[in-house]
């Protein structure tokens, strides 16, 4: 046989490790900030890029895309060569695929922090990032699938399935996700409205976790444990089955993020069933994983590596028997809007992931760097620390959440709200926050710990770039080989295989998507429900930029104790102009679907200024500048036909300007804002209708009420 | 911790045992992987490095060791099969009967959510079962899950026993001298590689696929029976639960669900409102002959004052009630307080202790009635006097 001589590229496998470690460590400081924040409001200065709903979004963010983003790269670019036998097919494309990921990463710390958003959870980067996104994502597909092409080993290994599902799906997901029309170089509106809208983006959501922070890792998981552990994979019939089965069933579950809303029953009930069907699939690889160790656990005891990994491989079993869990509509009619949520996801982020990247990270770098690791106890140390670090943040976390929702639905017997101001629910579980940050802090030391042993072991050694390596090139077969079963066949057929995962993780989207948009029975309409008048529309993207959704829902869920304390429960139909949608996912402040007229405009324009003043103990952000900021209604026009596009029935020539110079359009703000500004006069407060604040005001106000006001005799 | 959750678990229809449940099983399997990992001590290394800490999740199951020459923990194979036998059909009774139940609560809830848009739910007569289960969501789940777990179980024990009959037969001499070996193994592990359907790791080599990746080699061990049986279970699952509400309708969707909750809501304030209501005291009584309360206030009158103020009101030890002098006011309120508190110089006792305020209003209200009777044997006029009582309109 004529072995080929060839070089696997090191040097872009080091340039992700070194970006998955910088990128982490400002990812999880971030999201210790906005931690801190929940119990120390004033930590933001009264800065506006430092304020809680801009920079929560550049935690997820940085920990999803930055962080875990980089560790995936990073694993995929070193397994993936040797699982192929052969060096990556272009290194200009790998070159390309990390700068522009960092040149992305980059812009998301600048836009977010100023307000460019879309609001859309993970997916708030605006439609010149989204573009830049597609193009480095299919840049990284190309790259990996030439690769595959030109392999020197005849089948492909479960890790690169999981790879190439990885690749398809995310595709597809932020291509539909991130339809929306622009309305200037960075403000776009979804092209979907309403629930439409939250469908799709829970569709997104549940799927970047389960695509961008689940199979990709899974495939890490399959190349890592075996080599850390010297043992062979469990089972090779385990994680066929597993594998089409979680790809399938994943795609269906994303509407068990919006149980209890508006969305109609039959997509909830998917929603739950498929969660249910997927903890099977979710164990499956679990079960790979552990069982691998089967006959090692003694060397679990000795080598730090196996240990992160051991807990990575159970956090994630352990999160993917609770999303079902939660998934169910009693235990999420707790849970949901609560801590619960965000406990939840960390058992799964700070566990699975973050534990498996620090094991990869420790059992990449020596052998790359030729050396061993500088410290091996201070990889246990950071173990532990980082260990008690997600008891700390969950723990505290799934108190706080249940104790909030209980007290949310306790009435008294009189029938009135046991705790009807929502403040005193978020009161009473401060100290939880506070045990948060501690665990969050421990978390964030142990990173610490690793990047500093892990530079010490790059200092040691000497890095290999080109890591020679032999094998003999492939020779063409001819259809099935002798003995060859079904799977092992598709197996050597990449483009086959990438063509039936496109086709599996479809079947579910359509199924869910297309009758909630071609269906008109799904949402049916309220004729009293309007578009948002110009200055409303403004203050609506107010609220977007600042990231209001961030802390309060627009979701009335039909449980007595929510009408009892914001009104009427939601209607599908009150959302037809909601481009895009802000229902929301977390209730940190009290849901705002209703609160129109609710107060007076003085009210929010002290509440607004410093929230403090109206109620004591919040630990909402105060808006001051908003009252001293100019609205800017340069692009109203441009928003005005933009929505028009998308079937919002303003009238025609609306936005265009008529004789007197300005358009009807401007007017109508103009006469709302002087109006909105005489009554804040009339209650003594001298502020000019040009101020933001007026038109964020303006849409507050509005909320609900259309509804409403069909209601009243 | 459970004074602090109590209350509020009672005050939450249907989701009361879930949460909790949920969290359980979270923080035992989280704790309990971090027990094990943190307390393996060098000694036990050697004893349990094949031990997977899954094995934690499954100690209830049956625990028999599989491997011996026909006897376990001191009882004939045989005995134990019969056993097992006898639990298993037991189990599949209990799994008999359970599905019953829930056929029936099925029923119930449907007759229910008629009764309840009628908005006068009436929870008498429909049973024992009924006072038992009622409309909650986590009691019929909390059955259908059971049931699951039952139903695995069954196929649990079934599969013991048939290993047993199969290590029952006559062996050859090979095998019995390689059940020796195997005899070593720890009474966990085997079964441990029971549940999963492992191949031991002495004879993994027979399973390892030939190929190899960057020297990763596979092996091909079956799909464990429990994760593939679960896997299986929760797709029936699925179906049962889109039937369940989408075909059967056995339970409502959100928005009749949401005006079921509002009902029983709004009744359960009602009927604490009402309660409120019959705590009277001698401010809030309202003077209403009406016939309830003549009727229950006679027959207390019977009871208790007859012996002091004669059977017919007309006074005896006690003053007469049926003229229009009284020695402590002639009001409603005047009489209830006399009733309630007594008169201790006069001989008339505190009656609070003994009657309900509502019993007491009665008595009163039933005294004050006798007004104008004309009794045997009056007795003569006492205190000061006051116009005939005027009855209170509604």
């Amino acid at each position: 046989m004529n072995k080929e001589i060839f070089h696997y590229d090191n040097a872009i496998v080091r340039n992700f490790a070194i970006a998955t470690m910088v990128w982490g460590l400002v990812g999880m400081l971030v999201g210790l900030t906005v931690a801190s924040q929940l119990v120390w409001p004033e930590l933001n200065a009264d800065l506006p890029w430092l304020t809680f709903g801009r920079i929560r979004p550049l935690h997820t963010n940085a920990v999803i895309f930055a962080f875990v983003g980089n560790g995936i790269f990073a694993g995929v670019y070193y397994s993936m060569q040797r699982l192929l036998k052969t060096r990556m097919w272009s290194d200009a494309l790998s070159h390309v695929n990390f700068w522009g990921w960092q040149l992305i990463i980059v812009s998301a710390a600048l836009t977010l922090p100023l307000g460019y958003t879309t609001s859309k959870e993970y997916a708030e980067l605006e439609w010149p990032i989204d573009i830049a996104i597609t193009l480095v994502w299919v840049v990284f597909g190309l790259n990996m699938f030439m690769t595959i092409l030109k392999r020197r080993e005849r089948h492909l290994y479960v890790a690169v399935w999981f790879y190439i599902a990885t690749f398809v799906t995310v595709a597809v997901l932020h291509v539909v996700n991130s339809f929306e029309l622009p309305v200037g170089i960075l403000k776009s509106y979804s092209w979907y409205a309403g629930v439409q809208d939250a469908l799709v983006q829970w569709w997104y959501g549940h799927n970047a976790v389960a695509f961008f922070l689940t199979t990709p890792y899974l495939g890490l998981m399959y190349y890592f444990v075996p080599k850390a552990s010297n043992r062979p994979i469990y089972s090779y019939r385990l994680s066929i089955i597993h594998f089409w089965a979680l790809i399938f069933i994943y795609i269906w579950a994303g509407p068990h993020h919006l149980l209890h809303t508006a969305l109609p029953d039959w997509a909830q009930s998917l929603g739950t069933v498929f969660s249910i069907m997927l903890i099977a699939p979710s164990w499956g690889g679990m079960l790979n994983g552990l069982l691998t160790l089967r006959g090692a656990w003694d060397k679990v005891r000795k080598d730090p590596i196996l240990k992160f990994m051991v807990v990575a491989v159970s956090a994630y079993g352990m999160a993917t028997l609770e999303g079902p869990l939660l998934s169910l509509k009693s235990i999420n009619a707790i849970s949901h809007f609560t801590d619960w949520t965000i406990a939840h996801v960390h058992v799964g982020g700070l566990g699975w992931n973050g534990m498996l990247t620090f094991g990869m990270l420790y059992w990449l770098i020596p052998r790359m760097w030729q050396t061993p690791l500088h410290s091996e106890r201070a990889a246990n140390w950071h173990f532990w620390i980082a260990t008690l670090g997600i008891l700390f943040y969950a723990l505290p976390l799934y108190w706080a959440g249940f104790t909030q929702a209980m007290m949310w639905k306790q009435f008294k017997p009189e029938g009135m709200l046991m705790h009807p101001n929502f403040l005193e629910t978020v009161l009473q579980i401060i100290p939880m926050y506070a045990m948060r940050v501690v665990g969050g802090t421990l978390y964030l030391l142990g990173a610490i710990l690793m990047t500093w042993n892990l530079r010490q072991t790059m200092k040691n050694g000497n890095l290999l770039r080109n890591e020679e390596a032999s094998a003999p090139a492939l020779k063409p077969v001819q259809g099935r080989m002798q003995g060859e079963k079904w799977h092992r066949w598709l197996e050597r057929k990449p483009a086959l295989l990438l063509v039936m995962s496109l086709i599996v993780i479809l079947i579910g989207g359509i199924a869910e998507m297309v009758p909630t948009m071609l269906v008109e029975s799904n949402i049916p309409t309220i004729a009293a429900v309007q578009p948002y008048s110009p200055l409303e529309l403004e203050g609506r993207d107010l609220y977007i930029r600042e990231g209001c959704n961030n802390c309060h829902s627009q979701m009335i869920r039909p449980f007595p104790d929510e009408t009892e304390r914001y009104g009427p429960y939601s209607r599908a139909g009150e959302f037809v102009y909601d481009h895009p949608f802000l229902w929301g996912s977390k209730r940190t402040g009290p849901d705002l679907q209703r609160e129109g007229d609710r107060y007076p405009d003085s009210w929010h324009y002290y509440h607004m200024v410093d929230p403090q003043t109206m109620s004591p103990g919040s630990i909402m952000p105060r808006y001051g500048w908003l009252a001293e900021d100019v609205l800017d209604t340069e692009s109203l026009s441009a928003k005005i036909a933009a929505m028009r596009t998308l079937g919002v029935p303003y009238p025609e020539g609306y936005e265009l300007p008529g004789s007197k110079g300005l358009s009807p359009a401007a007017q109508d703000l103009q006469q709302q804002a002087d109006s909105l500004a005489s009554r804040l006069a009339g209650d003594g407060i001298q502020c000019a209708s040009d101020r933001e604040i007026i038109a964020l005001i303006a849409y507050l106000q509005r909320l609900g009420t259309d509804f409403t006001s069909t209601l009243e005799p | 911790m459970m004074r602090f959750i109590r209350p509020f678990l009672e005050t939450m229809p249907g989701v009361d045992r879930w949460g909790l449940f949920s969290l359980l099983v979270f923080f035992a399997f989280f704790s309990g992987l971090l027990w094990w990992v943190s307390r393996m001590k060098k000694s036990d290394v050697e004893d349990r490095k094949h031990m997977p800490l899954t094995l934690l999740l499954l100690l209830g199951l049956p625990s028999i060791s599989l491997a011996s020459d026909g006897t376990h923990w001191g009882m004939r194979d045989d005995t134990w099969i019969f056993i097992l036998l006898t639990s298993a059909g037991l189990l599949s009774a209990m799994i008999l009967a359970l599905l019953s139940i829930l056929k029936h609560m099925g029923a119930i809830r449907s007759e229910q959510r008629t009764k309840a848009k009628q908005s006068t739910l009436n929870m008498h007569g429909i049973g024992l079962l009924a006072s038992v289960f009622t409309l909650s969501d986590s009691a019929f789940y909390g059955l259908f899950v059971a049931n699951l777990f039952l139903m695995g179980y069954v196929v649990v024990l079934l599969d013991l026993v048939q290993t047993m009959a199969k290590e029952i037969a006559p062996k050859p001499r090979a095998e019995l001298a390689h059940a020796e070996v195997v005899a070593r193994v720890p009474w966990w592990l085997s079964v441990w590689q029971r549940i999963n359907a492992h191949v031991a790791l002495s004879e993994e080599k027979d399973i390892l696929l030939d190929h190899q990746y960057d020297t990763i080699r596979e092996l091909d061990n079956k799909l464990p029976p429990w994760w593939i049986n679960g896997f299986y279970a929760s797709v029936v699952f699925a179906f049962a639960y889109m039937f369940h509400y989408h075909v059967f309708k056995y339970q409502p969707l959100s928005g009749e669900a949401y005006a079921i909750a509002m009902d029983e809501h709004n009744r359960e304030v009602e009927a604490y409102l009402t309660s409120l209501a019959l705590n009277v005291d001698e401010h809030s009584i309202k003077f209403l002959l009406t016939e309830d309360r003549l009727k229950q206030g006679r027959s207390l009158f019977t009871k208790h004052c007859i012996a002091c103020h004669a059977p017919d009101g007309g006074g005896a030890l006690g003053p007469n009630f049926t003229d229009e002098y009284w020695l402590h006011g002639g009001t409603i309120q005047d009489v209830f307080r006399v009733i309630k508190y007594g008169v201790p110089k006069n001989g008339m006792r505190s009656w609070q202790a003994d009657l309900s305020p509502m019993e007491i209003q009665n008595v009163a209200t039933y005294v004050m009635s006798l007004q104008g009777t004309v009794p045997m044997d009056p007795k003569e006029q006492q205190g000061k006097h006051f116009p005939p009582a005027v009855p209170d309109s509604e």
